[in-house]
């Protein structure tokens, strides 16, 4: 019943909501299109390791595994998020599976309640129904997990445990630094069982197949694909604060104490229960409006289940949660952003375990008739936030931010084909990956626009946003020449205002607009003609006319 | 010794120094409040027991059981003097007062009433919901469900309360000044060393251990609610949750300390030498 309701959560309205198409989900969609089609990505490289996308160099693995759903739905929004809901849904019996074998949940009830609660966790969903690759990121490395912590005494649970960590370094970039991070604090605690003479051998073994299945990144570690968001950490940050403290205390001193505290600020923002039950993520298309990543109420099971670990603190299972617990949010922790949910997604599973503990022992504390009627309530409420939060607020308000207005436009385009279409991206990020999407555009066309990026393929990590293909070139508006030459001018409200487009003799010819009624994209087609009558000039934008 | 550390606590948080040069009445009433929980929650290490205190120093001078347990504010009393009030009550007395006190340097919200921006955006959102109907029999039964979620007055004050409480439970305030998720618009104040955060977490879970924890329980609940309906717009921020994390922090020392007292001693001065310079170098920040 439970997983029929996940399923109907997870699915309902899929294409549609969050409204729109997102650039982050067309780039592993259309490389999937791309290497289903010709072995190779956007770029013209043969099964890249990891994909260079706009410069970022993504793990490879969801985009691999998109490619089946784009084979059996097509190229559509529906394909491209299928793979993503169903890593979800798997994630969630993974965390069933995890709080079941802890064997310290005292009520079946809770563990039901756990999976459901895990389910429809506005965290797990936000990122399970978008194609990111960060829900495949979050399974994987819940089975290395799970894998982990039956492996202490199953050794296949071991292998498992380690294999499904280190596959997770494909998926996402958090477990790229997390993954080994846990491997090594789970052998470290853990030294006595598995470097007991008994198990040495097999532990051996299991690592060097493990590290077997490393070559690829270490292959990647030395070059620059490997880190290419090493801007995105808040280092250049501390540098410049400590520059300020340089006369006062030395440099490298400063550098430290400001690194400690700028590092600690936002880790403790990880744990804190304004950042998880009560604020969403601060970047609006990555957040849901007026939910956190968990509901409100969890607050409380929240404290109970930190002090549950504390109070189990000396046995095994606690012991590896809290060490899980504490390492999840570390690569998070060292990039600029506050709460940044998407590189923090391994942090649900630990987090909800807690949670879930904590539930646990407060269920156990009520009679069976106030069980039913609280945990009701809460469910109710819980799904009534979703409901609100989600499939209304966010599928309005959030469209512009997901993209929306794009597939309209590629339909302007598709109408047109004898027309040339400038598309402004002053503004917004560069769509040029969602019309190759939605205009189905040729993937053997498509790699000829950038020939010289695959010489040099892992090391380029420069990208150039002009893109010039089909009836299409995106790029910002030159007001100087572009007004002079018969083409459509799409951008958005801002772009080109009423006066402009007056006195340019710009004529309207389309209208895109968001969920609430505001104007995406606005498409203006050129009058170089009457442009260049009444002036009377003899300009050399004008010659060209005649 | 715990009474050292208690010393250490204030005088090294700047919250303390801000709301004492601010407003010296509110300052002494904090001070008070803090002492008093102290007492309460404090049940001292055994090996505390043999330290300077002034327990030790007053402690037949009541015949009061749960003074005499208590032991501190005797000095203020003679011998055979009948104590009228449990120390706990005066507590409660004290924590109020300083809500009140609190309350009357804050800027109030009103938990229900909705600016012009407000209005706006109810007005946006209620075009936002599908209608939803139920059938009975033949008939429909519409439910305002926008009207329930975005104007009615008690969904607008949950909202509310839940975001103020949200921004007093969140320890970024306290040990961080908020950073890095500030408030837009507000001053935001350093209240204690970002050193001290182990500390207090280790004092946390420390005192949850306590069977006998209600007070400490209070001294949290209490300025929480208050703060939660009154709003968190005050200059010195919600300090009636001061003695709560004085309390804590110094409880939290004491068994670092005692905990650090069985290790080896040059494992001991290292640790040690290590937290002090780094304490007085973020002092210096």
């Amino acid at each position: 019943m439970v997983f029929i309701l996940g399923i109907f959560v997870y699915f309902y309205k899929l294409d549609k909501i969050p409204s729109g198409f997102y650039i982050d989900e067309a780039l592993p969609g259309y490389n999937a299109y791309s290497i289903l089609k010709t072995g190779k990505d956007e770029y013209g490289k043969f099964f890249p390791i990891a994909f260079r996308f706009y410069g970022s160099y993504n793990p490879p693995l969801y985009t691999y595994l998109t490619i089946p759903s784009i084979a059996l739905f097509g190229l559509n929004i529906y394909a491209v998020r299928f793979p993503s809901v169903l890593f979800g849904l798997l994630s969630a019996l993974v965390f069933y599976l995890m709080l079941k074998k802890s064997e310290l949940v005292k009520n079946k009830l809770t563990l039901l309640l756990g999976f459901l609660l895990f389910l429809i966790s506005p965290w797990n969903l936000l990122y399970s129904r978008v194609g990111y690759e960060v829900s495949l990121g979050l399974l994987l490395f819940s089975i290395g997990v799970l894998g982990m912590r039956l492996g202490l005494t199953k050794r296949s649970w071991f292998i498992i445990g380690l294999l499904a960590s280190s596959l997770s370094t494909y998926a996402a970039y958090t477990e790229r630094f997390l993954a080994p991070l846990v491997i090594a604090a789970y052998l470290l605690i853990y030294r006595r069982i598995f470097f007991d003479k008994s198990r040495r051998g097999h532990t051996v073994s299991a690592l060097v197949l493990t590290l077997f299945t490393q070559i690829p990144n270490l292959y990647l570690m030395t070059t620059p694909a490997f880190f290419p968001k090493a801007e995105e950490s808040f280092i250049s940050l501390v540098i410049a604060q400590s520059v300020n403290f340089n006369k006062m205390i030395p440099f490298w001193t400063a550098f430290l104490v400001n690194f400690i505290k700028e590092f600690i600020s936002h880790y403790l923002a990880y744990f804190s229960p304004r950042s998880l039950f009560f604020l969403p993520d601060p970047d609006l298309q990555r957040s849901i409006p007026e939910l956190s990543v968990l509901y409100f109420w969890m607050v409380i099971p929240y404290f109970y289940g930190i002090y549950w670990l504390y109070k189990n603190r000396s046995r095994k299972y606690a012991k590896f949660l809290t060490v899980i617990l504490l390492l999840a949010p570390i690569p998070a922790s060292l990039t600029k952003d506050p709460f940044s949910t998407h590189r923090a997604l391994p942090l649900l599973f630990p987090m909800m375990l807690v949670i879930a503990h904590g539930l646990d022992d407060l269920v156990d504390k009520l009679s069976r008739v106030m069980r039913i009627c609280i945990i009701t309530s809460l469910i109710l409420v819980s799904l009534l936030s979703l409901w609100r939060s989600y499939f209304v607020l966010l599928a309005n308000e959030r469209a512009v931010y997901w993209g929306y207005g794009v597939e309209s436009l590629a339909t302007e385009i598709k109408k047109n084909p004898e027309k040339y279409f400038v598309i402004d991206q002053s503004r917004i990020k560069p769509p040029y990956i969602q019309l190759a999407f939605f205009l189905k555009y040729s993937p053997q066309e498509f790699q000829k626009l950038r020939p010289d990026v695959v010489k040099n393929y892992y090391s380029n990590l420069q990208f150039d946003n002009h893109y010039t293909f089909a009836n299409i070139e995106t790029r910002s508006i030159n007001w100087e020449t572009d007004i002079y030459k018969e083409q459509i001018l799409v951008g958005d409200s801002l772009s080109i205002s009423g006066n402009q487009a007056k006195e340019h003799f710009l004529t309207n010819i389309f209208e895109i607009k968001d969920p609430l009624g505001y104007t995406v994209f606005v498409g203006y087609e050129t009058n170089p003609r009457e442009k260049c009558r009444p002036i009377k000039l003899k300009d050399y934008r004008c010659n060209i006319l005649n | 010794m715990a009474y050292l550390f208690l010393i250490f606590s204030n005088l090294t948080s700047y919250w303390l120094w801000k709301i004492v040069l601010t407003d010296w009445l509110l300052g002494l009433f904090i001070i008070l409040t803090t002492l008093l929980l102290f007492i309460e929650v404090n049940d001292l290490p055994p090996a505390l027991k043999g330290g300077f205190s002034l327990r030790r120093m007053t402690y037949k001078s009541s015949n009061h059981p749960r003074v005499e347990a208590r032991g501190f504010l005797e000095i203020f009393y003679k011998k055979e003097y009948k104590f009228p009030i449990s120390l706990s009550k005066f507590f409660i007395i004290f924590i109020l007062v300083c809500v009140f006190l609190q309350t009357k340097g804050s800027t109030k919200v009103s938990l229900t009433d909705i600016s012009n921006d407000d209005r706006r955006l109810i007005d946006m959102r209620l075009k936002e919901y599908p209608p939803i109907y139920i059938k009975i029999g033949q008939k429909k039964v519409w439910l305002p469900i926008a009207h329930w979620f975005e104007e009615r007055k008690e969904s607008i004050a949950f909202f509310r309360l839940s975001k103020n409480f949200s921004e007093v439970i969140d320890p970024n305030l306290y040990f961080f000044a908020n950073h890095p998720r500030e408030r837009v618009g507000i001053k935001e104040i350093e209240k204690f060393s970002f050193m001290l955060l182990p500390v207090f977490i280790y004092g946390a879970l420390k005192i949850s251990e306590k069977k006998d924890k209600w007070l400490w329980i209070i001294s949290f609940a209490v300025p929480l609610a208050a703060t939660s309906v009154i709003g968190n717009y005050n200059s010195l921020g919600p300090v009636s949750l001061y003695p709560f994390f004085v309390v804590t922090l110094t409880r939290g020392l004491t068994e670092a300390f005692f905990k650090l007292k069985s290790k080896k001693l040059s494992q001991q001065n290292l640790l040690v030498s290590a937290l002090l310079i780094i304490y007085f170098l973020t002092l210096i920040h």
